[in-house]
């Protein structure tokens, strides 16, 4: 008997692959898998990665905010250290480190606002000072400086009781610098809103400096930048315009779910309550397909008679083989398409003020379309030159229509240059961008909730 | 066969989660996965497991396919291999060490054995121990030489030869036994 190779057989005998597959119980089992995976990627990047972005942002720049705009430092003579709260509510912080040379006197900014830190004896015998008026942001220094008082200033007075002389009004338009020999130190009425003064260092006597005191007052009038980020969630609706069975189909078929967006966007101010932003927007849209058809089923039964023989002595006998049967079932499924789109947006809001934390915001502005990606419906039409009969095939890219963007906002300020967001946002596409093939219009609309944070960058 | 526009019809629609695309690339590769999954695997929960396993990756790096490079098939037959050579790495493998015996590479079986099913063969195959049916598998099936098996399964290259040896012996034996046993049926 011919004898081969026990490699070669088991590979031929293998090889066959004649096991059948239930690939429709097989496929079956593996589309819940396919839709699971599917789903969770969905939560992870559009559900947790702007929250996630939003919260790491918040805690950045609440962390960059400075703890205060004044630092003041004088050389003492004394070998103690000491800390000094004047005022009531830790209005300044004064720190006397003897062992550096140094006193410091933290003025916080929001106290200032309302009040005027007191007359303070301060026990040491201090003789030289140097005062150095810092502030991180402009815009809170600027705001203040309309509601300190009438004039825009602040009053600042601290005495030192030993040899004590006074100094009145540094900033003076007739004395830039001055020598006053003193032990008294009194500064009042220190002008905050100087229009593009800028206050520099200044000597008082020989002992006193006062320095780079106000580079950041001449952003009185300078250029204001706010950064936005934005999430937003909330309902799509589409719109089709057309005829034939196409439109029909599509119209029983599709049904708009959800939208989901991310937005960055930089704004400045136009005038006092007019800000214009422009900024970039990302949009992640959810269609649902309702699909009713007949699936083609081959099944192969095995061992089935296919023939039957009678012989001579009327013996019945059967031949048995497999056969191939062709069955037809209903199937019934959803499906989910996925609208990608990147666009630009340029708003102009107006803001109006209900109190010192909160007012309300309204805008309005257009959205132009960079980049738009559709599941399931073609990308590149010089592929599809077989089967366009498949759903959603026969949608070509036309050109996309620009968007109207409207909403309010109620807008809380955390604090001077963060504020927080929420509102309803509308968009609607200007347009239908249409089907070449079989002149079927489609446009889309969405109302989403908002939510966000400002921050003032510059 | 699918025509090579076919082919691109369907690997795009894969890529936009097209399903009807994606149960027609099923459809025409499932036979060739399944049979891989089952020949490595002793039982059909298993092969099912690593079937589905295998599916998700073929569509998720569905987009890294060239059709320049090689058919789909191929394509999609060493996704299903890289899948389960993975699932080694995740569980222990019962290899035993055992005495190096002379390797005999040419092993030979008399052609009447043709008779056997391919059914049959497989579930001799599935009931080998683990050590012998995965490295039997890979030198015979996928063509692998002992170097990369030793690589992948972390064993020396004299036990996958030794483990071979021993499983092409075993599954002879079986399928001699399985043959005599349907023949001498056949025949009483």
């Amino acid at each position: 008997m011919k004898k081969v190779s026990f490699d070669h057989w088991l590979k031929l005998i293998i090889g066959r692959e004649s096991i059948p597959v239930d690939n429709d119980l097989e496929w079956d089992l593996l589309l819940p898998k396919l839709e699971k995976k599917k789903r969770r990627r969905g939560i992870v990047y559009w559900v947790l990665l702007p929250v996630t972005v939003t919260c790491l942002s918040l805690v950045y720049f609440v962390s960059m905010q400075p703890s205060s705009i004044f630092k003041f430092t004088s050389t003492p003579d004394s070998q103690s250290m000491e800390v000094i709260n004047v005022g009531k509510d830790d209005l300044t912080n004064l720190v006397i480190d003897n062992k550096n040379n140094q006193t410091n006197i933290l003025i916080h900014p929001q106290k200032l606002l309302s009040q005027k830190i007191s007359k303070q004896e301060l026990s040491t015998k201090s003789t030289q000072f140097k005062f150095d008026l810092t502030k991180d942001n402009p815009s809170l220094f600027a705001e203040q400086g309309n509601t300190a008082d009438g004039n825009g200033f602040f009053e600042i007075s601290l005495d030192i009781p030993n040899n004590s002389k006074s100094f009145q009004d540094p900033f003076s338009s007739n004395s830039s610098r001055h020598s006053t020999p003193f032990d008294s130190l009194s500064i009042s009425l220190l002008p905050v809103s100087i229009h593009g003064q800028l206050l520099n260092e200044q000597n008082f006597s020989s002992n006193l400096y006062l320095i780079e005191s106000s580079k950041y007052l001449r952003h009185k009038k300078s250029f204001k930048v706010d950064m936005c980020l934005f999430g937003s969630y909330g309902k799509l609706f589409q719109s089709l315009n057309g005829s034939g069975t196409g439109y029909l189909t599509r119209k029983t078929l599709e049904q708009p779910l959800d939208v989901f967006s991310a937005t960055i966007l930089f704004q400045t101010d136009l005038k006092s309550r007019l800000k214009f932003g422009i900024g970039l927007d990302y949009q992640y849209a959810l269609l649902q397909l309702n699909q009713h058809f007949l699936d083609t089923v081959t099944q192969i039964l095995y061992g089935v008679i296919v023939a039957e023989k009678t012989n001579a002595q009327n013996v019945v006998s059967y031949d048995t083989g497999s056969i191939d049967v062709r069955n037809f079932r209903n199937v019934s499924r959803k499906l989910y398409h996925s609208r990608t789109l990147l666009s630009i947006p340029a708003i102009i809001s107006y803001q109006y003020p209900l109190n010192r934390k909160w007012s309300l915001s309204y805008h309005a502005g257009i959205s132009v379309p960079v980049y738009q990606e559709f599941s399931g419906r073609i990308s590149n039409n010089s592929l599809r030159s077989l089967d366009l009969d498949y759903y959603g095939e026969n949608i070509s890219r036309n050109k996309l229509p620009c968007s109207v963007l409207y909403g309010m906002q109620v807008v809380y300020s955390i604090r001077p240059g963060i504020k927080w967001m929420l509102g309803l946002v509308g968009s609607s596409e200007l347009r239908y961008w249409r089907d070449l093939e079989n002149s079927i219009g489609e446009r889309h609309n969405s109302l989403r909730f908002q939510a966000g944070l400002s921050y003032r960058i510059r | 066969m699918l025509t090579v526009k076919e082919i691109q019809y369907i690997i795009h629609g894969c890529l936009d989660h097209d399903r009807i695309c994606q149960r027609k690339l099923f459809d025409f590769t499932s036979a060739k996965v399944m049979s891989t999954c089952k020949r490595y695997c002793t039982n059909h929960e298993d092969a099912r497991d690593l079937f589905q396993e295998s599916y998700i990756k073929i569509f998720k790096s569905l987009g890294s396919y060239n059709h320049t490079q090689g058919d789909l098939l191929g394509w999609v037959y060493s996704i299903t291999k890289n899948c389960i050579f993975s699932s080694f790495s995740k569980k222990k493998l019962e290899i035993f060490p055992i005495d190096e015996i002379s390797s005999e590479d040419n092993i030979l079986i008399q052609v009447d054995h043709d008779l056997l099913q391919e059914e049959e063969v497989l579930r001799e195959i599935q009931n080998l121990p683990e050590g012998y049916r995965i490295i039997l598998n890979m030198f015979v099936f996928d063509c692998m030489d002992h170097a990369a098996i030793a690589d992948i399964l972390g064993i020396s290259e004299s036990t996958s030869r030794s483990q071979l040896n021993r499983a092409r012996n075993l599954l002879k034996k079986k399928l001699e036994l399985l043959y005599n046993t349907k023949y001498e049926k056949s025949f009483i």
